[in-house]
């Protein structure tokens, strides 16, 4: 019983390990693009309003979009893989 | 620049501090009815809840007293100082009178205040893949925004004994790290009372609790990491660091479609059966960590907390990855 109730254990942190690294993953790409989106604006001498704005707004979106996707991942494995297949009847 | 000595004598007066103190905030809270229940036991005990006033007396004394030697110089020390003020002055008024969540994120946005005021930030930032990046204008509003996510979402993974400063001490730890690869004194110096404090702290914090961090506690700790990721400039690096509880509230806040009492929530995340915490799977209710880490099987809740230490344990050794290999 201990032996079965070490393994769910395991399982569980070997599963949120996967997500939490893929989330890592997805994170570092988000970055990359944003960065590709705005790095051309790095190039003006002076910073105006408007290319600042613009700055945030394609960060935060991209972000976003992180957070959107790693919220559907999270359901994934709250409903598929983490319980066991009779647990949520 | 601080001496060995000097860090050292301040982490031996902070821990100190903070061990005098905790008696003392423990009859105070029981004399002024500033007791929280402990809903995950049984006989449902109740305990104080304003420890973290133990934490920020024993970091900011401390830190006052070196200050103090060095003729208030240091303006980061003292944008750490005034912030951790603001930060557990909101904690104090929610644990005295519950504060309406969207006036108490509105208030939290204000902790990040003094860095703007006294200019003890970089606006910038070194992001992975294109290095250092001008954000002059912008950076004082993320500072804003930067404190009030740290803070709640510190005051959101406060829901098991222990799991906050546990989690949190992994996480400072590896605060340490990444501050001395970019060789910043200050954000090791003030990481280092923080733990000091946190272990001086968890003996009556860990399971079964004699004493909560509170909101005062939650909201000052997530104001610190988010001070020293400024002070430091590791930015990017406290984000990876801190992906479990980023996860916790988004989940939250998402899941409750905006700013609302964790307490007026009607479809539990998690239900308690003979002092086992186990998962629901209601679709409706909010997918918090506990949740997640209880969805295959029932644990008792230190075995949570063990969980949660060992998820925020890779989230900061990727952290460290990040701010190694990735940040030029």
């Amino acid at each position: 019983m201990k032996l079965h109730k070490n393994k769910d254990k395991f399982y569980t942190l070997l599963s949120l390990y996967a997500l939490i690294i893929i989330a890592w993953i997805l994170f570092l790409i988000a970055l990359y693009f944003s960065s590709l989106a705005i790095t051309p604006l790095f190039s003006e001498k002076k910073p105006s309003l408007i290319i600042s704005i613009l700055q945030l707004f394609i960060g935060v979106s991209i972000i976003s979009i992180w957070l959107i996707v790693w919220r559907n991942l999270a359901k994934i494995w709250m409903f598929k893989i983490l319980p066991k297949k009779d647990d949520q009847k | 620049m601080l001496s060995i000595k000097e860090i050292i004598f301040s982490n031996i007066i902070c821990f100190i501090i903070t061990l005098i103190i905790i008696p003392l905030i423990m009859k105070i809270s029981k004399k002024y009815g500033l007791m929280g229940i402990d809903v995950h036991k049984k006989n449902k005990p109740l305990i104080p809840k304003i420890g973290g006033i133990a934490i920020v007396s024993g970091v900011l004394i401390s830190l006052f007293i070196i200050e103090f030697f060095n003729n208030f110089k240091n303006s980061k020390f003292l944008a750490f100082i005034f912030s951790s003020i603001i930060a557990t002055i909101i904690g104090l008024l929610e644990d005295i009178k519950e504060i309406e969540p969207r006036l108490k994120t509105f208030l939290t946005l204000l902790i990040g205040i003094p860095f703007i005021f006294l200019g003890a930030y970089t606006p910038y930032p070194i992001l992975p893949f294109i290095g250092k990046v001008r954000l002059t204008i912008i950076y004082p509003f993320l500072i804003l925004l930067a404190f009030a996510v740290t803070s709640n979402t510190a005051n959101m993974i406060d829901v098991l004994n222990g799991s906050l400063i546990i989690s949190y001490l992994i996480i400072f730890g590896g605060s340490i790290i990444t501050s001395y690869i970019v060789g910043s004194i200050e954000a090791i110096f003030i990481s280092t009372l923080i733990i000091s404090s946190m272990i001086a702290f968890l003996p009556f914090n860990i399971f079964p609790a004699k004493i909560f961090v509170g909101n005062c506690g939650s909201l000052f700790i997530g104001a610190a990491i988010a001070s020293i990721a400024i002070i430091a400039r590791t930015e990017v690096s406290l984000i990876v660091a801190l992906m479990p509880q980023i996860l916790n509230s988004f989940y939250i806040l998402s899941s409750f479609k905006g700013l609302k009492s964790g307490k007026s929530i009607e479809n539990r995340p998690i239900k308690i059966e003979n002092d086992v915490i186990k998962a629901s799977f209601d679709k409706n209710a909010p997918i918090t960590i506990v949740r997640l880490i209880t969805a295959r099987t029932g644990m008792k809740e230190n075995e949570v907390v063990y969980l949660i230490a060992l998820l925020s344990l890779l989230s900061v050794c990727l952290s460290i990855i990040t701010q190694i290999f990735l940040i030029r």
